[in-house]
């Protein structure tokens, strides 16, 4: 029989079914036990041997031991959650039969009533109101108007109380189903929280099924079972770095040589594990684009496969040829000297030291993506000198290409903040080249890069972070910072915008220092500044300068200290005559009031604050005089914490 | 008796730990038991112990694995010693 307003069954399921799927939980927790019992069985002959092999054979058997069981509990849990979720079907199975029977009584008994007060509504004659018509039309929770019985109204009551009984029982039913959700939510959270899903799936529950699976090999010891791509699937940096320094060398090693272009790309990698997998990159990449270049010259050189060609078009391919093979040798030069460098760093007590090749910490040609390191190490640790005093990233701009990485601007920054310094440069994936600088995609896609690059770093604990953006890598740092990218200090250096989609560092979490630096006439970033439509993508936001809570650094002059030495913002560079466009780059260039503010704010000196230009009106003509060619200019000095 | 302490364990004693040692590394295996979707009837409690099963098996699995290279490990140690004794008794040159 259909009953109105009650239908499904809140308690779907099979609890025999989930009874034997608990079951089979306990049976692997008693052979769990079990293994552990026979595990420490094993040290029963050794009892009363002595020496280290019995010794260090007894704290492995035990350490195991405690796995076994701890597994064991775990699928106890397991089995508890199960019975108790059967449990709870049941008493819904129970209570849904309960209703269901109810509402079937009571459904009989309201079109018994519904009966006898049509029929004392017919009896009672009144002609107006139809009864057997109305009766046709009446569904099962109407009733006739009060007026239909005129002579007894409490037919008409018991028939309302009928209806409202049968929908209370209705709404209860109803009611089953809500409490079936909240018990599958509570049953599913209770899978999740038994002790090793919470030790193996992690606080944030984020990472793949090759992470997880990489997480209980490395609890139950088995480092053989770890895989780069399970190291990657932990999901979080400091993740990472727990399970690598939970490996042994062999176990490094292996993964190492065997996955060079993840663990060198992995956020998590201590510095120096990720400098040698990336070396072994860049040696293969080497190795796969000279091979392409040997085809294309091959190519070049098959003068019959040109002769068979119409000779224009043999023209156009040659010299398409040519430049991709130019392209191609560029980047093999720029990565040999990557490898060629030879880095000279300082240990804490002021020795030098050298080293071979860069410090690539970023290389995935895949994701055009590339960044190196300055500064001291820990050859213990293999990260970070824990010693250091500032850290530094640098996030360049516009043209940025892996294929040509100078990191020679961040090399100098370093040298210039000192040994206590340590500074990465990093362009960890596709910048815009050219005219595609307006767009605000690749700042997207790059902000939550960079935070997870600047997570995995192991920042010594006293440092201070100073993260710095040029130009486009302006935005990038914005938008990383407003998603929670810590620092104590943001630079934007000819920053195009604080990013798009904020409306001012004030905003941002953290409590970050933030300065900005630009000439005054810089004709790259200094037209576009806060220009920006944010539903078209385009532009980066407002411009850092115009931020209140941003303070403007001065670009002074060629060489710092020396007003004979000329205003650094009406530098030419040697060929150019274009100040305003060389200017964007020169703000870091060596020696000059603006590189030395650069460093500044790095190490948490004095720097310059920016002067004012001043406007007159000379001969009805509006002039303005930079700040630093003002009459009586004295640099006004600022102290960064 | 042997004048190290570790050589007295050559009767026998090294190769019986590694026996249970061994034994103690056979992986366990689930009995047969009903799909848990049907038994269910409920996606989200399914997806959860779909999600939690296999990464209980790799724990077991690996615990069986590191259980096996302990008893190997004792074997080797077990020859090693055997060895030796030889050597001291004169059995070997």
């Amino acid at each position: 029989m259909t009953l109105p307003e009650i239908e499904g069954d809140p308690a779907q399921g099979d609890p025999p079914g989930i009874r034997a799927l608990a079951d089979a939980q306990s049976t692997i927790a008693r052979e769990l036990r079990a293994r552990a019992g026979t595990a420490r069985s094993a040290l029963v002959p050794l009892e009363g041997a002595a020496g280290r092999t019995v010794a260090t054979l007894r704290t492995g058997v035990e350490t195991h031991a405690e796995k076994f069981e701890r597994a064991a509990n775990t699928h106890e849990q397991l089995a508890a959650v199960l019975h108790g979720y059967a449990d709870e079907l049941d008493w819904l199975g129970a209570e849904t039969v309960r209703l269901r029977a109810r509402a079937h009584d009571e459904y009989d008994e309201l079109w018994m009533l519904r009966g006898r007060a049509l029929q004392a509504a017919e009896e009672d004659g009144i002609e107006a109101i139809a009864v057997p018509h109305a009766t046709q039309s009446l569904a099962w929770n109407e009733v006739l108007p009060a007026r239909a019985f005129a002579g007894d109204a409490s037919h008409l009551r018991r028939w309302e109380q009928a209806i409202d009984d049968y929908r209370a029982t209705a709404r209860r039913y109803g009611e089953l189903f809500r409490e079936r959700e909240l018990l599958d939510r509570e049953t599913a959270q209770r899978i999740r929280s038994v002790d090793l899903a919470a030790a193996l799936f992690g606080a944030a529950r984020r990472g793949s099924a090759e992470g997880r699976l990489t997480a209980a090999a490395l609890w139950a010891g088995d480092e053989g079972r770890v895989s780069a791509a399970g190291l990657a699937g932990l999901g979080s940096p400091r993740r990472i770095r727990a399970a690598w320094n939970a490996l042994g060398p062999a176990e490094r090693a292996r993964l190492l040589e065997s996955a060079p272009q993840t663990i060198g790309n992995l956020d998590g990698i201590p510095l120096l594990d990720r400098v040698e997998a990336n070396h072994s990159s860049i040696s293969q990449e080497i190795s796969a684009r000279e091979e392409a270049i040997d085809r294309m010259r091959a190519e070049l050189d098959d003068a019959q496969a040109w002769g068979a060609k119409h000779p224009r078009t043999a023209d156009e391919e040659r010299e398409a040829l040519e430049a991709r093979i130019a392209l191609e040798q560029r980047a093999v030069d720029g990565f040999r000297e990557l490898l060629d460098q030879r880095i000279t760093w300082y240990d804490e007590s002021g020795t030098a030291h050298v080293d071979h090749g860069a410090r690539v910490v970023v290389f995935d040609p895949a994701h055009s993506a590339i960044a190196t390191y300055h500064g001291a190490v820990d050859l213990e640790t293999r990260d970070v000198a824990g010693w250091l005093h500032n850290m530094a990233v640098l996030v360049p701009g516009t043209g940025t290409q892996m294929d040509d990485f100078s990191d020679g601007r961040g090399g100098d920054l370093a040298r210039a903040a000192g040994r206590d310094t340590g500074l990465f440069v990093w362009a960890g994936g596709p910048f815009p080249q050219g005219g595609e600088a307006v767009n605000a995609a690749f700042s997207r896609d790059l902000a939550p890069k960079l935070s997870s690059f600047v997570d995995g770093i192991a920042m010594p604990h006293d440092a201070s972070v100073t993260i710095i953006g040029h130009s486009y890598g302006s935005a990038i740092v914005g938008l990383a910072e407003a998603s929670g990218l810590p620092a104590d200090r943001v630079l934007y250096v000819a920053g195009a915008g604080i990013g798009l989609g904020n409306t001012s560092v004030a905003e941002f979490p953290g409590d970050a220092d933030h300065y900005a630096i630009m000439a005054r006439r810089d004709f790259i970033v200094g037209n576009s500044q806060g220009v920006y439509r944010e539903d078209w993508g385009l532009g980066h936001g407002p411009s850092p300068l115009e931020d209140p809570a941003v303070t403007r650094l001065e670009t002074g002059w060629v060489a710092a200290g020396d007003p004979h030495s000329g205003g650094l913002d009406d530098f030419n560079n040697a060929g150019s005559r274009s100040a305003g466009i060389d200017s964007h780059n020169n703000v870091f260039k060596l020696g000059s009031t603006s590189f030395d503010n650069i460093v500044g704010v790095i190490v948490g000196g004095d720097v310059e604050k920016f002067a004012p230009d001043e406007v007159r009106v000379v001969g009805g003509t509006t002039v303005s005089i930079d700040g630093i060619n003002r009459d009586g200019y004295s640099p006004t000095l600022l102290s960064v914490k | 008796m042997s004048p190290i302490p570790d050589l007295i364990l050559n009767d026998g004693a090294l190769g019986d730990a590694r026996m249970r040692l061994a034994e103690a590394a056979v992986p366990v295996i689930p009995p047969a038991s009903p799909t848990a979707d049907a038994a269910f009837a409920s996606a989200i409690v399914a997806d959860a112990l779909a999600e939690l099963c296999p990464v209980l098996l790799g724990a077991r699995t690996s615990l069986a694995v590191v259980a096996a290279g302990m008893s190997t490990d004792l074997g080797v140690v077990a020859d090693t010693f055997a060895a030796v004794d030889a050597q001291l008794a004169g059995e070997l040159p």
